[in-house]
């Protein structure tokens, strides 16, 4: 990889880096989250400095050339991305449902009292 | 002053009973609120059993969550100031009219103080011991104020840290502790430490343990960072 790619990457990956701080700064993304992502910026970095850690891994896994390590390790990371998003979503939407459902039962008694109020006002 | 005894309360049914009945005979004139903190055991059942009003959360949203839910009551029915308490027994509710002594004379959040000169033996292990040094360091440099315990449950909030932190309050790790007392010192609210004791754990378990401890504090030190120098909605009074 040359200095230039190099550069490029690593600004763009700093670009990103600010995005997530501000995201955080004005609380529209979780602390454990960042920490995620900015993991994941760090790990990049390594790679863009250190290429030879791809190769190294495309040796261990027997693949050819150090890109299809990079791809295979970033393949591999996406996918666990993706279900611990399905996982998080997943948990969301029960208590989605489950919200949901105090809420209607909270209208129904309140419904309820308002009609035995009735009943007692007339 | 009308004050709102808020305790948060996740999975301590084994505890709670004793902690209530003592805050019973030493502050018989405060209004007690139990927020059951998504427990799945008897938590609530003994808060209601004890006499206290208790807000039930659907599923745990952290002591900030919990917390941020009995300020709003209280801003919701009146009250002026509020005083935090652990639901696991090692604050001493005989304490609580010092904090409420420091609202009096002024303070707008008084912080029981657990490394307090002569009041307190509580000691903490090396890691957790080196973390606070530091967040001690962190809030220093961040607002210029030198608070010994940044992360002491044991506190009262007068009407104006009350009504900032109802909704300001973050749901993140140490939000309700550190980043609490940011917000209210960026809002140029007067803060206060004083001396009390800790007793140990009556019941329950730790809400921390030594990795998951260090990815929250890594989490928290991050949020910290991040939202210093964000502009703090003032209180206007």
């Amino acid at each position: 990889m040359d200095t230039r790619t190099q550069i490029v990457i690593t600004v763009a990956l700093v670009l990103v880096l600010v995005w997530l701080v501000r995201l955080v700064r004005f609380r529209q993304l979780r602390g454990k989250y960042a920490v995620y992502w900015i993991g994941t910026i760090f790990i990049l970095e390594i790679f863009v400095f250190w290429p030879e850690l791809g190769q190294w891994i495309s040796g261990e896994s027997g693949s050819v050339g150090s890109l299809i390590g990079f791809l295979l390790v970033l393949s591999g990371f996406a996918v666990l991305s993706l279900i611990h998003v399905a996982w998080e979503l997943s948990r969301l939407e029960e208590r989605g449902r489950i919200l949901a459902e105090m809420n209607a039962q909270d209208k129904d008694s309140r419904s309820l009292r308002e009609i035995e109020l009735d009943d007692k006002n007339h | 002053m009308r004050t709102l005894l808020v305790i948060p309360a996740f999975e301590e049914e084994n505890s709670l009973a004793d902690v209530l009945t003592e805050v019973k005979r030493e502050l018989s004139s405060l209004d007690i609120l139990v927020i059951d903190d998504g427990s799945t055991d008897h938590t609530a059942a003994v808060a209601r059993k004890a006499g206290a009003l208790v807000c039930s959360l659907p599923f745990n949203l952290g002591v900030g969550g919990a917390l941020r839910t009995g300020f709003r009551y209280a801003m919701l029915n009146g009250y002026d100031s509020c005083v935090q308490l652990d639901a696991d027994g090692q604050h001493l509710p005989s304490e609580v009219p010092v904090l409420m002594a420091g609202l009096n004379q002024g303070a707008d959040l008084v912080i029981g103080n657990r490394f307090g000169d002569g009041v307190s033996t509580y000691k903490v292990g090396i890691a957790r011991g080196v973390a606070m040094s530091f967040l001690r360091l962190l809030v220093r440099v961040a607002s210029g104020e030198k608070i010994q315990d940044t992360t002491s449950g044991f506190r009262a909030f007068g009407p104006r840290s009350l009504k900032l932190l109802s909704s300001g309050i973050s749901v993140e790790y140490m939000g309700d502790t550190v980043e609490a007392l940011l917000l209210v010192l960026r809002a140029g609210l007067i803060v206060e430490e004083v001396p009390t004791g800790m007793r140990q754990r009556s019941a329950g378990r730790p809400s921390q343990r030594s990795f998951r401890l260090v990815y929250r504090y890594l989490c928290a030190v991050l949020v910290i960072f991040a939202s210093a120098g964000r502009p703090v909605q003032t209180t206007g009074d």
